[in-house]
């Protein structure tokens, strides 16, 4: 039963996917228990877009069908739900509007456990730097489709190095950006998709986390 | 494929323009016959260069993109100085940065630009999301007009809220029918949103002079504007301005009966879309930007099935009258080239952007002409050097024997001056 969860969820079936949680529900199953292989099936999901086996289009439908699965279980979601403290900060930057890219990104990254504050779009450098003052995030993701708003990465960085002297925040840059704007804005890291982001973040803060015991 | 030889035959021809000067007339003809050269994959006299710019030239002038959105004198003053400075072979218009006051006449909600909810020296931007939901297709499938009129306008343009309460035009058949349907038209809400109409018309006609006006004039100093018009592929119909990113996506799955009804149902209206201008003014390229079908977005299958097979009816449709499709493939196309192969030979030009043009060029090269792909991202924050060695190599690679296009990948908005000219100097050397 859990495996065909799993297996449902993995292969993009909405209809079993939902069936099958509520039958869950129904044999009183754990909810955590259910959302959790849910969360796997998930995985699989975007293990295979990171293969090129799956693409965007799976990948919006398998969270969409996440969050039905979620709603079932736990009922609509409540406001003020606490995740505890950010890591990442995340923003479209300032002058672009562009937002699908940004939010596959923090869907994907969410799925593996990162916590992700996310400040929407036509952010301005000022306010990531409030976002990172309040939540002592150690990343900073900012995503730009579009060559006028380059300058606001470009700001934006020079903002977080001139306020973060020490413990500064290490900045990754996506969207329609490569070599060449990474090393124009000053960003420490840029990827070419979610799944890179990801993973990236992944290291990042494992890294952090084992230099940051070392030092105790 | 005989019909588009006959009208690139007639470009050529260069009917109606008063040059300026000789050196005006000898320029001009050399680039539209490059162009027809390219487009039948023969090798021209000079590679065609074409920065596919949107507001370049108004940041090349000095001008915000504003100023040049509110006000046409200083959108032509902008294009002129940077087609005379730079001395490109093909341009885009200026109707590509469209008439800011014709916008806020009809108050297009489903955008922001200068003026209108962005700060003055930037680009218009589209702001996504689900316009139509998805149990509207049988609705958009019965009447598609009227389902534009009635329900669609008057979601995106305030002006138009009033459209919502207005009966079916098709009703009027009989005398009896007459008077009862022209009842609504009396009350305040159509009334305004036909007085909106009115002015935005008078807004636009004014502008559609200064287009027309400006085009000519340029033509005679020997710059070439070759779009006539423009379509999209039915698939990017509904998944950007209707249905959105994430709606269409969820289609796929959930209804894709109903989403290819509603794809073939469109299909024979975005042909004649293309058609209009092209029927107009006799210029060759019909300007289809694909969006959705790029790599990444969704898989070969799905590419099969949802998104060529109403791409290549209107590629079909357009050629078959006589127009060129010109496909701007945003983003990477390399696992759809094998596919998008299947249309008839010397009669599309494929602008790449992030696509490996060497491939491009083995797998399209014996059907189609392709164009771009110089990244904006090095003309706007590499030097003229790396352009040039960038534009040499894409020449060399892909480009000597013809069949090919030099130009930026994408749409060109700001970048370095000095960039940009050395790509177009590249293409004269």
């Amino acid at each position: 039963m859990r495996k065909l969860l799993i297996t449902a969820i993995a292969k993009i079936n909405e209809e079993k996917t939902l069936y099958l949680v509520r039958q869950a529900l129904e044999k009183g199953i754990e909810p955590f228990t259910i959302l959790e292989d849910v969360r796997r099936g998930l995985e699989i999901v975007v293990e295979m877009y990171n293969q090129g086996k799956y693409f965007l289009a799976d990948l919006v439908m398998a969270a969409e069908i996440y969050k039905e699965a979620q709603q079932i279980v736990l009922g609509p979601p409540q406001e003020g739900d606490s995740e505890g403290s950010f890591q990442i900060v995340f923003g479209t930057v300032k002058k672009d509007i562009h937002d699908i890219g940004k939010n596959i990104t923090i869907v994907t990254m969410r799925q593996y456990g990162l916590r992700v504050l996310d400040l929407g779009v036509d952010v301005s450098p000022q306010m990531f730097i409030n976002a990172l003052g309040e939540t002592g995030a150690s990343i900073l993701c900012m995503s730009c489709l579009i060559s006028e708003a380059y300058d606001s990465i470009k700001e934006t960085i020079k903002l977080v190095k001139k306020e973060f002297a020490h413990n500064r925040p290490t900045t990754i840059i996506g969207g329609r950006v490569n070599e060449t704007i990474c090393n124009y804005t000053g960003a420490d890291y840029w990827v070419k998709s979610c799944i890179d982001g990801t993973f990236l973040c992944r290291k990042i803060l494992a890294e952090h986390c084992s230099s940051s015991t070392l030092n105790q | 494929m005989d019909k588009v030889k006959e009208t690139l035959q007639k470009w050529c021809e260069v009917q109606g323009i008063e040059f300026s000067s000789a050196e005006a007339e000898e320029r001009y003809k050399k680039t539209v016959q490059s162009v027809a050269d390219v487009i039948q994959l023969k090798t021209p006299a000079k590679i065609p260069v074409y920065p596919f710019n949107g507001f370049f030239p108004a940041y090349y002038a000095g001008f915000t993109p504003k100023e040049v959105m509110y006000d046409f004198d200083k959108a032509g003053l902008a294009w002129e100085k940077y087609l005379r400075d730079l001395q490109p072979d093909l341009y885009v218009g200026p109707f590509i940065v469209s008439s800011g006051k014709v916008l806020d006449i009809v108050g297009y909600k489903i955008y922001k630009w200068p003026g209108n909810g962005l700060p003055d020296h930037q680009s218009y931007q589209y702001i996504e999301a689900e316009y139509v939901k998805a149990e509207e297709y049988d609705d958009l499938c019965t009447d598609p007009t009227d389902f534009m009129l009635r329900k669609y306008l008057p979601r995106v343009f305030t002006s138009f809220e009033g459209f919502a309460s207005l009966p079916r035009l098709f009703e009027l058949l009989e005398l009896p029918l007459v008077g009862p349907h022209f009842i609504v038209y009396g009350a305040p809400p159509v009334k305004s949103a036909l007085e909106a109409v009115i002015k935005a018309g008078e807004e636009a006609l004014r502008w559609g002079e200064f287009l027309g006006s400006f085009g000519m004039r340029m033509a005679s100093l020997g710059f070439v504007d070759p779009t006539a018009g423009m379509s999209k592929a039915p698939f990017d119909v509904l998944g950007d301005t209707f249905r959105g990113t994430r709606g269409i996506m969820m289609d796929m799955f959930r209804c894709p009966e109903r989403l290819l009804e509603a794809l073939e149902r469109i299909t024979p209206i975005m042909i004649q879309i293309g058609l209009a201008g092209f029927k107009a003014t006799g210029k060759p390229f019909v300007f289809i930007p694909l969006h959705k079908g790029a790599d990444g977005f969704m898989s070969d299958s799905q590419f099969k099935e949802f998104y060529w097979p109403t791409l290549k009816k209107l590629i079909l449709g357009l050629v078959e009258e006589g127009a060129v499709p010109f496909l701007f493939a945003e983003g990477g196309y390399n696992s759809r080239l094998e596919v998008i192969r299947d249309i008839p030979k010397g009669t599309t030009v494929w602008l790449f952007d992030e696509t490996d043009m060497v491939r491009a060029k083995e797998v399209l090269g014996d059907v189609a002409c392709i164009a771009g792909n110089v990244p904006i991202s090095l003309l706007y924050a590499g030097t003229p050097e790396e352009v040039k060695d960038y534009c040499k190599k894409l020449i060399n690679s892909v480009g000597k024997d013809g069949g090919f296009i030099l130009g930026s990948g994408a749409v060109l908005d700001e970048a370095k001056p000095e960039n940009v000219k050395a790509m177009i100097e590249v293409a004269k050397s």
